[in-house]
């Protein structure tokens, strides 16, 4: 517990030292950067320890602190979620140093460094709790840290407004999880979440209620569909190194609060596991759906991210189902799936961002269609952005394979079970769409950003460079260990087994069968290297089949054309426009054409379409209220004594009046 | 291991050109024409092979690795199936899914392989292959899930593509039971 208390005291450090040393930069840069990556290996060697097997523990702060016990503790399934908390986090910090040192000049950057590694620590804080008041607490400090660091580019209104939406969402997102947390304590004895598990006393009303909520509370946060809405705006507004965090890692706190919930509860009702089945397939399909529509690049990414907590939902889903139906193969590869894409989706979510925010400073803008040719301007970048893009597709031989691969099988595994589980199998075929529609979109995405020609008509006279070593290191760092878990799954199957037998068993109250892993992992390791033994082998071939005969440069033929402009390019809204059309309204696209032009705008059809309307509706009723507010004191008065009244009738009839 | 498996993966790959001559040559015929043999592909490939190369200025390495990368999926994916009827070079849980993926992550090559050259005609026709497998990727998933619930059989976590070899049921409910007597 000492470990991990100075792994949050040398990040928060590192936070305290960019605010001390703001006059002298460099100094500044350097020791955030040293205090940051010492504070985040010391709290991932911990964290390690505990998943290959080390003791888990759990301890109560001394002292006396409001809410009861303030105990923390590192069991298995916090220690997988500090990974990507501590790993990526510590990249995107590091990257963070080089992306905003272009922003001295005009603005403080100190602060959003101190305001950054207050957002690790709250985040660290947030798994690491395990009771109800420091749970709340971390919560509250990572949402509004998070919040600050969205606001970070706040003169212009539509930061603000991003800003105020997630705002306001956080909140009622914290508001369901106190009422959660009231619904889990009506029996409780005290408030660690130990207590709270206890026996499981709690009453069936009180827990439908709590489930519920933990759905509301935690799906907010994890930005499922319908509730993803605050998701890509606030995303995009943040500065890049930010959005890789929340993207990659802060919307898996509400995955962790779930999983937490399911360990605490024991045995969930079906209900529960369909609705969880249900979001992911919604998010999933309308998420990918809503990423390839958009113009911009940042918020292309944030809809990803609404389709990969999706996929996440329907392991989830599917686990659930497994324990709710005594499939134990089903519930554990669920589990493990989701677990899995948790860690996966943290890693080539935050590189495609710190790729998005290198692209950005390179050239100024994140509207899609006026790029182009970036790879043969940064051709580091583009390498690690098409290893995050190859990965989020799921393409073997990367990570995203080994994750869809884990809830591809438990998908069909449960086709295969249980008479009532069955029909969940329709959820391989959601997930082949949303593999064939990311496909579409990264291709577009790549193919517009690195390849072919700068599009926008007044193109930047010096040609944009790859970045500095702090912001290339840790994009290449992180591609490297998309490479690594695609062709060596067992490093992170064996503990994330272990986890889901935990839930999985936790849930189900009795013995699991383990499936060998080794055995299929070893193969899908065979699978990657063969794979990149064949591509080296072709290279062999084709050289020696070319001989000395020398290759010939020339322009791209274009059927007789005389001049090719780059305005002559394919733009990825014209790319995307035929698969758009196929899914009409659904799409949100709004396109018009004419003869010699062709114009689309993408919206989001939950919140144009549901929100704002009804936001409107309720700001309209409200006028009416204004009546109460005249400002005479007989008014008032009336008013109070009515409640009184109101308030004794109910005590008398409930017989509570003293 | 024998040398079996990697003879027919070979014998496989050799016959691959002959398939696209014999569907244009009975389309041909179909449609009253005479059409080009059927060995056709063989000679392409054979002039090809003796010509030099010509890149647009408008290309990255990308495009040059794109052909490599689709031939190399497609002779990997081939290994995922059993060729000579009974058994593949590499079975395993699942690994169904991992043959359409490296179908996709061949056509994610191509695809931006003909992005690469900057022509409106490429856009076109990449922009064309994405929509269309967007359908059919969910359409082979589909088959597979009406396979999965009419038989309510599979192999332990899930489908593999070696399945007749190795088919094991884990669960036989009455609905597969129906199923089987129904089918």
């Amino acid at each position: 517990m000492r470990v991990l208390l100075l792994a949050v005291a040398l990040i928060l450090g590192a936070g305290a030292s960019a605010l001390l040393f703001r006059r002298r930069p460099r100094l500044a840069d350097r020791l955030y950067i040293s205090l940051l990556l010492v504070g985040a290996t010391v709290g991932l060697y911990q964290a390690v320890s505990v998943l290959s097997g080390g003791p888990e523990f759990l301890e109560v702060l001394p002292g006396t602190l409001p809410g009861g016990a303030w105990a923390f503790g590192l069991d298995q399934l916090s220690a997988w979620f500090l990974l990507p908390i501590l790993g990526v986090g510590a990249a995107a910090g590091v990257f963070g140093t080089g992306y905003l040192d272009a922003e001295r000049g005009h603005r403080s950057v100190a602060a959003t460094h101190a305001l950054f590694a207050l957002l690790l620590a709250g985040l660290t804080g947030v798994v690491i709790a395990q009771a109800i008041v420091p749970f709340l607490a971390a919560w509250e400090v990572m949402a509004v840290s998070a919040y600050l660091l969205v606001m970070h580019e706040h003169e212009q209104a539509e930061v603000r407004r991003a800003g105020l939406i997630y705002i306001v969402l956080t909140h009622l997102s914290t508001l369901a999880l106190i009422g959660m947390f009231a619904a889990l304590g009506v029996n409780a004895t005290g408030h660690t979440f130990t207590e709270l598990g206890l026996g499981n006393r709690i009453p069936g009303a009180a827990r439908t209620v709590a489930l519920w909520l933990a759905l509301v509370g935690f799906g907010l946060k994890a930005g499922a569909v319908p509730l993803h809405f605050w998701l890509p705006g606030a995303h995009a507004a943040a500065p890049s190194h930010v959005s890789a965090v929340l993207s990659g890692v802060m919307l898996k706190a509400g995955i962790y609060g779930l999983l937490r919930v399911l360990l605490l509860l024991g045995p969930p009702p079906a209900w529960f596991g369909w609705t969880l089945f249900g979001l992911g397939l919604a998010s999933g399909v309308l998420g990918v759906l809503w990423a390839l529509a958009q113009h911009e690049l940042k918020r292309l990414l944030a809809y990803h991210s609404v389709e990969n907590i999706g996929i996440i939902l329907l392991g989830m889903g599917v686990g659930v189902l497994g324990v709710v139906y005594r499939q134990p193969v089903v519930a554990l590869l669920g589990f493990t799936g989701a677990l899995l894409h948790a860690l996966n989706h943290a890693l080539f979510k935050s590189l495609l961002f710190l790729g998005a925010g290198t692209v950005l400073r390179a050239t100024g803008t994140r509207q899609i269609d006026q790029l182009g040719g970036l790879g043969r301007e940064l051709p580091w970048t583009a390498l690690a952005f098409g290893v995050g893009s190859v990965a989020i597709v799921g393409l073997p031989p990367l990570n995203g394979f080994v994750s869809e691969w884990t809830v591809f099988q438990g998908l069909l595994a449960a086709g295969a079970s249980h008479e009532k589980l069955r029909y969940a199998v329709i959820g391989a075929t959601g997930l082949g769409l949303i593999g064939a529609l990311a496909l579409a979109c990264f291709t577009k995405l790549d193919g517009t950003l690195f390849l072919g020609q700068r599009r926008s008509v007044t193109a930047p006279a010096p040609p944009a460079r790859d970045p500095g070593p702090t912001m290339l290191v840790p994009m290449l760092m992180l591609a490297g260990l998309c490479v690594g878990i695609g062709l060596l799954p067992i490093v992170v199957l064996r503990p994330a087994g272990a986890i889901a037998l935990a839930i999985a068993g936790a849930s189900n109250g009795g013995d699991l069968p383990v499936p060998s892993w080794s055995t299929d992992a070893t193969r899908v390791t065979a699978l990657g290297v063969g794979l990149f033994a064949v591509i080296a082998a072709l290279v062999v071939l084709r050289r020696w089949l070319q001989g000395d005969r020398p290759a010939r440069l020339a322009q791209t033929w274009g059927c007789a054309a005389a001049a090719f402009t780059p305005r002559m390019q394919y733009t990825g809204s014209s790319y995307a426009a035929p698969l758009l059309a196929a899914y009409g309204p659904l799409s949100g696209t709004h396109a018009s054409r004419t003869p010699d032009s062709f114009h689309s705008t993408a919206a989001d059809p939950v919140q144009d379409g549901a929100i704002l309307p009804a936001w409107h509706l309720l700001g309209r009723t409200s006028v009416r209220l204004r009546g109460m507010q005249g400002g005479r004191l007989r008014w008032y008065l009336l008013l109070v004594i009515l409640t009184l009244l109101v308030l004794l009738v109910y005590l008398s009839n409930a017989g509570g009046a003293p | 291991m024998t040398l079996g498996p990697f003879l027919t993966l070979f014998l496989v790959l050799a016959i691959a050109p002959a398939l696209p001559g014999l569907a244009t040559r009975t389309r041909a015929l179909l449609t009253g024409r005479r059409g080009a043999p059927v060995l056709q592909l063989y000679r392409d490939l054979a002039r090809l092979l003796r010509k030099s190369v010509v890149y647009s200025r408008t290309t990255t390495p990308v495009f040059r690795i794109g052909p490599i990368v689709g031939v190399a999926t497609v002779v990997v994916a081939a290994t995922l199936l059993p060729l000579d009827g009974h058994s593949a070079l590499l079975s395993f849980g699942g690994d169904l899914v991992a043959f359409t993926g490296l179908l996709g992550l061949g056509r994610f090559a191509l695809v931006l392989a003909g992005l690469d050259t900057g022509s409106s005609f490429e856009g076109m026709g990449a922009s064309r292959e994405v929509t269309v497998s967007a359908f059919a990727e969910p359409a082979l998933f589909l088959c597979l899930t009406v396979l999965v619930l009419a038989s309510g059989d599979g192999l332990v976590g899930g489908c593999s593509v070696t399945g007749a070899g190795r088919r094991r049921p884990v669960h036989a409910g009455a609905g597969g039971d129906l199923a089987r007597a129904g089918g």
